[in-house]
């Protein structure tokens, strides 16, 4: 005998609720799921009317599901809301053109302007070039550091006063372990806001926080919403994969696992004594960051100068290294030429990562004005 | 999705690098193991180095003064032993500066929480109490299933009567309690309870929560303030990912600190945190530190069995591969800030209630995700209305004894019990809610302090209802 659904009782149910363990009909799902977000954003008070919001887009199911639903409830809701879609094109030939077709179709099915950002036209570098420079291992981490600046300034152009992102609970687990793991104090008390970046630049949030992955995918093969799967073609971080099938084996012993480590994430409490990272403005671009320099401009400098190691890892030993090479380049000079010095040199001690001495070298001008 | 890698350097340890003959990095001698990333030592050295991380730790905290008298959590584990060893050495004459403090050793026996045989279970015990004999220390006995009927206000050491939790080794050498036939009731109970509860994690955990609060309890009718536990720190990184998972983040600093102070006057220090599991043994098989094998629940499960299993696995997979994981993972718990002590309590594992959270938060999340889904209905009038959340009998206790299981309120049964789960749930931090979540066993077969605890906190409430209108608002409930 099929089972009736739990909240409705009437109509047969046909799914169970992998957040709740509940069997649920067609129906009360799509309700329940939608007026959980509605939840959310009501006592996280996310928007306020009147805003406009962009929302980050990547054609994959998270995104999809986001557009999609907050054009639902900015509807059902009357949030009096401006939704603008926004894409970021880190140039992946064989991955990203793809997603971006299905975002292009995403415009036009809910009917919701969209804007594409570039790596190319932002840094001068797509991923595919970037891959070549680097390899496959830490290329990950250039795109990372170029989405989170290229999404803001995407944003920023539109005139948007937010940004959407689809991270959804799982993603927020796997974070809170990761920076456990990895002893990152300051991210891990920053990975379990719902809104970031409110005393700098553009507000993020998360309305996807309390909702499962697997909930968002049910949603989506329901609805069937037009998204794209395909893992991105550059291999992905191996130690957040482990982090990953942590989460996954969890969630198998115990399905409220997710929501158990994002409580954990948002009850502990950091030491006063703990010195936190302070943030400021990067001198070269403006851009919030917690060094004088921000990661994108050190990177972006790294690719720019031929030493893409630059921006990974311990920054003063590269630099240290470069240093220490450059040195003995303008020590061979003044073997062989006598005369001027280095006096472009700069030799950095190695502790202070990217202090004063590295001012002087910008950005080479492939940038477009970016640093 | 991909991910911000800060730290190129995290790769897993060249092979070649691991079996190369070292010297000793201290004294230059050929060196007998690797501990570390690559550091290779002779046995003394070893031996100086253990000993330091061991003193190290408890000089810096400055906690047990001179003379003090401490009460050794010794299961006999290979960590158990080596932190009796540790004391031993550090007692003897031959020590460079002796330990100032005095031991005594406590074992909590835990064979009825295990399908072992008979023979087996005697076995066990006979091992330990020889291992704790021989350290001419005086040593005590309990068991698990006492920890049901403790009284956690009790102070006075009065240990010769019929109730008393515990017995010494020497007293009682057949290794029974004094009343055999209360314990065999209690070992019913007890196993009634870890049946009520719905998985493995959850027997692991309560299991856990109920042999600390016995000890505590022990300690504090024995007149000890010091508790002095073995972990180490790969167990304190299985601990913290196993806390992490179970929403018991703000815990995280109380039950892998240095040491633990929710229980007022009583503390568990932990003077071995950072040495790691491998030293431990290594330092166990060099000094010939004699130890028993002793089984959980878990063992001989999958890596699936249980949380703590899994994270097991996950941690001392990590480590094989990243030498630095455990040291990450517990410097990590350093920075944690713990909770105000001062609050109100959970009333089975004591930790500060970290329930009372915005109404933005994944507890609040999961509530009205609960309430969505059991109680709604496709209309839209039925969001907005409490009522449906508001009703006490049958729909809001799922699984209360004495219910008709049909969950929907049509049986409108009230379970006689005079204390149902969900009554006590109010009273338990969020990760002893996952625990006896779905519990279905009788309540009045949990540990009585938990019972007569939620009930004095129910009459507490009650009476503040009462005189809430002369209240200020700044009034703080002590």
């Amino acid at each position: 005998m099929p089972r009736k659904c739990g909240s409705c009782g009437v109509k047969n149910a046909i799914l169970k609720r992998p957040k709740t363990g509940d069997a649920l009909c067609k129906e009360c799902f799509y309700w329940a799921f939608e007026e959980e977000i509605h939840h959310t954003v009501l006592q996280a008070k996310l928007f306020s009317p009147g805003e406009t919001v962009a929302i980050g887009a990547s054609g994959g199911k998270d995104s999809t599901v986001l557009a999609h639903t907050m054009k639902v409830l900015n509807e059902r809701h009357n949030y009096g809301l401006k939704l603008i879609l926004l894409s970021v094109d880190e140039g992946i030939t064989g991955y990203r053109d793809d997603s971006l077709e299905t975002v292009k179709r995403n415009q036009q099915q809910y009917d919701l302007p969209l804007t594409i950002v570039s790596y190319e036209e932002l840094y001068g570098w797509t991923m595919d070039a970037i891959v070549k420079q680097i390899g496959l291992k830490n290329n990950c981490t250039f795109c990372g550091v170029f989405r989170r600046q290229a999404l803001d300034r995407g944003a920023m152009m539109l005139g948007a006063d937010k940004i959407v992102t689809g991270h959804n609970a799982d993603d927020i687990a796997e974070t809170v372990i990761m920076n456990v793991l990895r002893g990152d104090i300051a991210r891990l008390r920053r990975c379990t806001a719902i809104t970031t970046g409110t005393d700098g630049y553009l507000p993020r949030c998360k309305p996807f926080k309390y909702t499962y992955e697997k909930e968002i995918v049910m949603y989506a093969y329901f609805k069937k919403l037009d998204y794209f799967s395909t893992e991105c073609i550059y291999s992905p971080n191996a130690y957040r994969g482990f982090a990953r099938a942590y989460i996954k084996d969890l969630e198998k012993i115990r399905p409220s696992a997710i929501i158990d480590i994002i409580h954990s994430g948002e009850s502990m409490q950091v030491k006063k004594e703990v010195r936190m990272p302070t943030q400021t403005t990067c001198t070269r671009c403006h851009y919030i960051s917690s060094n004088e320099v921000c990661k994108a401009c050190v990177m972006l400098e790294g690719l720019n100068k031929g030493r893409p190691r630059l921006g990974i890892g311990k920054i003063h030993k590269e630099r240290r290294k470069w240093d220490e090479e450059l040195a003995a380049q303008g020590k061979l000079q003044t073997v062989d030429g006598g005369g001027t010095d280095s006096g472009n040199v700069q030799v950095a001690d190695g502790e202070t990562e990217s202090s004063a001495g590295n001012e002087q070298r910008t950005c080479s001008g492939v940038c477009s004005g970016v640093c | 999705m991909c991910s911000v890698e800060e730290d190129g350097d995290l790769q897993p340890l060249a092979s070649e690098k691991r079996n190369k003959v070292k010297t000793c990095v201290k004294c230059g001698e050929p060196g007998v193991l690797i501990t570390r990333i690559h550091d290779s030592f002779c046995k003394a050295c070893f031996q100086v180095y253990v000993v330091h991380k061991f003193r190290a730790a408890i000089g810096k905290s400055k906690l047990i003064r001179d003379g003090e008298h401490v009460l050794v959590a010794f299961s006999g584990g290979a960590n158990s032993a080596a932190l009796l060893h540790l004391i031993q050495d550090g007692l003897s004459v031959r020590a460079h500066k002796k330990l100032r403090f005095i031991p005594t050793l406590l074992h909590v026996d835990e064979c009825c929480v295990l399908d072992l045989p008979q023979s087996e279970n005697q076995r066990l015990r006979e091992k330990v109490s020889q291992l704790m004999t021989e350290s001419g220390f005086p040593s005590y006995l309990t068991s698990l299933e006492l920890g049901l009927n403790i009284d956690r206000n009790k102070k006075d050491n009065s240990s010769q009567d019929k109730t008393c939790p515990f017995w010494s080794t020497e007293r009682d050498v057949t290794l029974t309690p004094p009343d055999v036939d209360v314990t065999d009731d209690l070992k019913v109970r007890l196993s009634s309870v870890l049946q009520g509860l719905s998985s493995t994690s959850s027997r692991e955990d309560f299991i856990r929560n109920l042999r600390n609060q016995l000890i505590v309890c022990i300690a504090r009718q024995m007149g000890f303030t010091k508790i002095l536990t073995a972990e180490c720190s790969t167990r304190l990184g299985v601990r913290i990912l196993t806390d992490v998972s179970q929403g018991r983040g703000s815990q995280v600093a109380l039950n892998t600190g240095f040491s633990d102070a929710r229980n007022g006057d009583v503390m568990f220090v932990r003077p071995v945190r950072d040495l790691n599991a491998k030293e431990l043994t290594l330092y166990n098989n060099m000094f010939g530190v004699d130890s028993v094998f002793i089984p959980c629940i878990t063992t001989k499960g999958q890596p699936g069995a249980s949380i703590e299993r899994l994270a097991e696995t996950f941690v001392t997979g990590l480590q094989a591969d990243f030498a630095s994981t455990v040291s990450n993972i517990v410097r990590t718990s350093e920075k944690l800030g713990l909770p105000d002590l001062n609050s109100t309590k959970c009333v089975l594992c004591q930790s500060p209630l970290d329930t009372d959270v915005g109404s933005a938060s994944a507890l609040r999340a999961v509530e009205f995700s609960l309430k969505l889904s059991r109680a709604g209905g496709t209309g839209s009038s039925s969001v907005s209305s409490p009522s449906t959340n508001g009703d006490k009998s049958c729909t809001s206790t799922q699984s209360a004894p004495g219910c008709c299981g049909q969950g929907d309120g049509s049986c409108q049964t009230r379970p006689p019990t005079r204390l149902e789960t969900e009554e006590i749930m109010d009273h338990l931090c969020f990760g002893c809610r996952l625990s006896l979540r779905n519990f279905n066993g009788s309540t009045e077969s949990l540990p009585v302090f938990v019972t007569t605890e939620t009930e004095a906190a129910r009459q507490r409430a009650k009476l503040r209802e009462e005189i809430a209108d002369f209240l200020l608002e700044d009034a703080e409930d002590s």
